[in-house]
């Protein structure tokens, strides 16, 4: 039940926000009379409605036995993939494609439990060059080279 | 007979053979690779296509629409990574069945039910022309509005355990769709002044998050996810009993995918999405659904490759390219000076004849390349999951880039891969939320167009024919699935 509350606030709150924002939206000479506005309107309010219906349900249903609540580190740990993946696209134009994007798959596997050695340096190499001979060579992708390169060479 | 010679000698005479084969491996590539859609590997082959004779030229932009169509459906069951927009209702059972140790027979029934699909695509394609381009004709702004409402309802039927949380879920999808450009009077809606959002959220974006992001990010907050299990190791094709089971969804899906292909604009996504819904409706099996049912893998595998065969009935009956893809191929017919449409068949009758035989030829080749290839992909994924995660992780990232080569696509990805997360611990579905992504942007644009064309009045939905058929299809499927739905409850609550 704390899972639907969670949910219906949410739905609440983003309804909200989304009115709010919708509610900017200009409406030109060439709007139609339901105009640019009039669909987010509706749809805010939908979502209003359906979050406050799931609210109500939750509040009305029978209490379930409470679950055990997930340890915080596992949460901490798909925290830490998604940092690994920011820094991926942080270190992107610094880096470069290849080098950027075999850094992410030592540091991701690493967090997953690969243990430093010779074959995990030898896969996140191998990784990077099939991706970019993929993207960048077979199919003419534009990628980074890399501003940190751009200086060396 | 006449026509049948005329393709022999069209096939025999030119490169048009192995120019399917090439088209097929390029296709499966491209399409396993997500943010390489089958309209863009299509179009990197079209500069190539110049110094080719006309037959050839055509028959290698079909068949990798042919194979990237069918390679999609490949990441999708092994990675839970959809590589085309149309391979998205696969991942539901695909994965799951992966995930219960038969990646082998998700596979086979994969490449079975494309190959079914496909054939009977080219059939309607071949036999049909004419009746289907009238279907095509037949579609006005109201009954657009009417079939994107009729695959809204299929949201019934996947919001899971709670009908109320997949209606939030899909009502917060067409929120996503409504970013962009407003389709009548072209304001700018939800852009925060960015010009990369003024083409809207793509919808490859928000399922590789919710899909293959989210995935990886609840793989790896599991305390044991460096275990490998022990998995199907090759590809298993399905065997007599099971192809018996199969013959109902794939007929579901080669319905749907007919008249969904010959619609522009409607597409294999759609026809998937719907397919699986029905297929689900019609089952002796639908709790299976969601937890690895063969049927949910061979109805959305039929409907997409169908619609490889009968997308192309609007641009050589009317000259009308109704997707990215028929308008890479009417690309590929004006580079050589071919007029599409019903004169092609009687100035270049080698050409329209001959497209069908590299059709039926690509159709074998995928069979066949699917028959080498996929074991060793199912060996691929099979490696220690730290590996195997991390690699797809750069998968999905790096075809995201490649769309538009935007950073800004790559962080949605990834906001779209927490947002998946927290779905899946509040136990609020996903699949409505794709479907209102889908769907969201024809939905709004037809029903503004029709009150623009009827002056506000909504009568139009009732007054169109074919509208009013889809809406009542509509409000038939919604109350069988609640009507099922309140059925089933008292049963569950029931059962100890």
């Amino acid at each position: 039940m704390r899972g639907d509350r969670a949910c219906a606030l949410a739905a609440i709150g983003l309804a909200s926000v989304y009115a709010w924002l919708g509610g900017a939206i200009q409406e030109s000479l060439l709007s139609d009379a339901v105009g640019a506005q009039g669909v987010p309107r509706a749809l805010a309010a939908a979502l209003a409605l359906l979050g406050a219906l799931l609210l109500l349900r939750s509040f009305r249903s029978r209490a379930s036995a409470p679950t055990a609540p997930e340890p915080w580190r596992a949460h901490g740990r798909a925290l830490a993939m998604l940092g690994i993946a920011a820094g991926y696209l942080l270190l992107l134009p610094l880096l470069g494609y290849a080098a950027a994007i075999s850094a992410l798959v030592a540091a991701a596997a690493s967090l997953g439990g690969a243990r430093p050695s010779a074959g995990l340096a030898a896969v996140s190499v191998a990784a990077g060059a099939v991706l970019w001979l993929s993207f960048a060579k077979a199919f003419g992708v534009a990628l980074p080279v890399g501003a940190l390169w751009r200086h060396v060479l | 007979m006449h026509e049948l010679a005329i393709a022999w000698s069209a096939l025999t005479s030119t490169w048009a053979v192995p120019a399917a084969a090439v088209g097929v491996v390029w296709g499966i590539f491209g399409g396993a690779l997500p943010g390489i859609s089958p309209s863009i590997a299509m179009a990197l082959l079209l500069p190539f296509t110049y110094g080719l004779d006309p037959v050839t030229a055509v028959v290698l932009l079909a068949s990798t629409y042919v194979g990237a169509e069918y390679g999609g459906s490949i990441p999708a069951i092994l990675i839970r990574t959809p590589g085309t927009n149309s391979a998205a209702a696969t991942t539901i059972d695909g994965y799951e069945m992966n995930r219960r140790g038969e990646a082998g027979l998700a596979l086979g029934i994969s490449l079975v039910s494309g190959l079914v699909g496909g054939l009977f695509g080219l059939g309607m394609l071949v036999l049909l022309t004419e009746p289907l381009a009238r279907v095509a004709l037949a579609f006005t702004p109201p009954a657009y509005f009417a079939l994107g409402i009729l695959g809204l309802s299929a949201i019934a039927g996947l919001s899971g355990s709670s009908l109320l949380k997949g209606l939030i879920a899909a009502t917060v999808g067409v929120m996503i769709a409504t970013v962009g450009t407003d389709p009548v009077s072209g304001v700018a809606r939800f852009t925060f002044g960015t010009a990369e959002l003024l083409t809207g959220i793509r919808p490859i974006v928000a399922m590789v998050g919710l899909f293959a992001v989210s995935e990886v990010l609840a793989q790896v907050s599991e305390p044991a996810w460096q275990k490998v299990d022990a998995r199907e190791t090759r590809l298993k094709l399905p065997g007599w009993a099971l192809s018996k089971r199969l013959l109902r969804p794939q007929a579901i899906g080669c319905a749907i995918g007919t008249v969904e292909g010959v619609t522009p604009g409607a597409g294999g996504t759609v026809a998937a999405f719907l397919a699986y819904n029905e297929a689900k409706r019609w089952s002796k099996a639908p709790d299976e659904f969601g937890r690895g049912s063969p049927e949910g893998v061979a109805a959305p595998e039929a409907a997409n490759n169908v619609v490889t065969g009968t997308a192309l009935v609007p641009l050589l009956s009317l000259g009308i390219p109704g997707s990215n893809s028929a308008a890479i191929l009417l690309g590929g017919l004006l580079i050589h000076g071919l007029t599409p449409g019903p004169l092609l068949f009687e100035r270049n009758p080698d050409v329209a004849y001959g497209l069908y035989a590299g059709l039926l030829v690509a159709n074998v080749f995928m069979l066949l390349i699917g028959l080498v290839i996929l074991t060793p992909c199912i060996w691929l994924v099979n490696r220690p999951k730290p590996y195997l995660m991390a690699c797809v992780l750069a998968l999905v990232l790096s075809g995201i880039y490649a769309i538009e080569q935007s950073v800004l696509d790559v962080a949605m990805t990834l906001g779209f891969g927490v947002l998946g997360y927290l779905m899946r611990r509040l136990d609020v579905p996903f699949l409505p939320m794709v479907l209102g992504i889908v769907l969201g942007g024809m939905v709004e644009s037809s029903y503004r167009r029709s009150l623009v064309l009827s002056g506000g009045d909504h009568m139009i939905f009732l007054e169109d024919p074919v509208s009013l058929g889809l809406l009542i299809c509509s409000l038939v499927l919604v109350a069988y699935s609640l009507r099922r739905d309140a059925r089933r409850a008292p049963a569950a609550e029931a059962a100890p």
